[in-house]
């Protein structure tokens, strides 16, 4: 489940990365590597988050 | 080689208009409307991550009991058919797309893309026939 919650948010943030290239925004070099950094450390950071919060909660109930 | 000569006699000029000349000449044949679905489908996924989560959390490691009764709350039950439907679609449109750019052989392609759909289809509908008996109490 920790994987597949770190493949989904990854996938989301790359697909919000796609909406950005979509807009019209974000296609200089350093966009594009900050963008693709920022879906994989935030992909990371937020699956970390979200087992937090759901060990908070009562996860291990 | 430009497309004037491989869709049009080269001797005489087309009135096609260039747009005209390349539609549905894309690697699946049928136009842009799946590159769209799969726009919307994220979009509305994107959107709907975080109450699902939410809802998803409120679940975790409690009872049949208690997550039919949570299920049995109308906007909650929407909330997750709705994710399943774009989720679906979404899985569905992604797939197909990866076959049609790299399955060459046409009836391999062809049979991926049916073989695609049923286990798309199977996959939403027995998700969605969960949270309904759940939500439903039967």
């Amino acid at each position: 489940m920790f994987g597949y919650t770190w493949a989904l948010m990854h996938h989301m943030l790359s697909g919000i990365r796609h909406f950005v290239w979509d807009l019209g925004y974000g296609f200089k070099a350093n966009e594009r590597e900050a963008l693709t950094w920022g879906a994989l450390i935030g992909g990371i950071a937020l699956t970390v988050l979200i087992w937090i919060i759901a060990y908070a909660n009562g996860g291990g109930r | 080689m430009s497309f004037d000569e491989s869709h049009g006699s080269p001797t005489r000029p087309s009135m096609r208009t260039p747009l005209g000349r390349v539609r549905n000449l894309g690697a699946a044949h049928s136009g842009t409307s799946d590159f769209w679905r799969q726009r919307i489908t994220g979009v509305a996924m994107t959107l709907l991550m975080i109450p699902a989560l939410v809802i998803i959390m409120m679940l975790l490691g409690r009872n049949q009991v208690y997550v039919a009764q949570t299920l049995s709350s109308i906007p909650v039950a929407v909330i997750l058919l709705l994710f399943i439907f774009a989720s679906a679609w979404h899985m569905k449109i992604g797939m197909q797309v990866v076959i049609e750019d790299y399955v060459h052989n046409e009836k391999l392609k062809l049979t991926a893309i049916m073989l695609n759909n049923f286990f798309s289809a199977a996959v939403a509908l027995a998700s969605t026939y969960a949270v309904l008996k759940l939500s439903s109490g039967v």
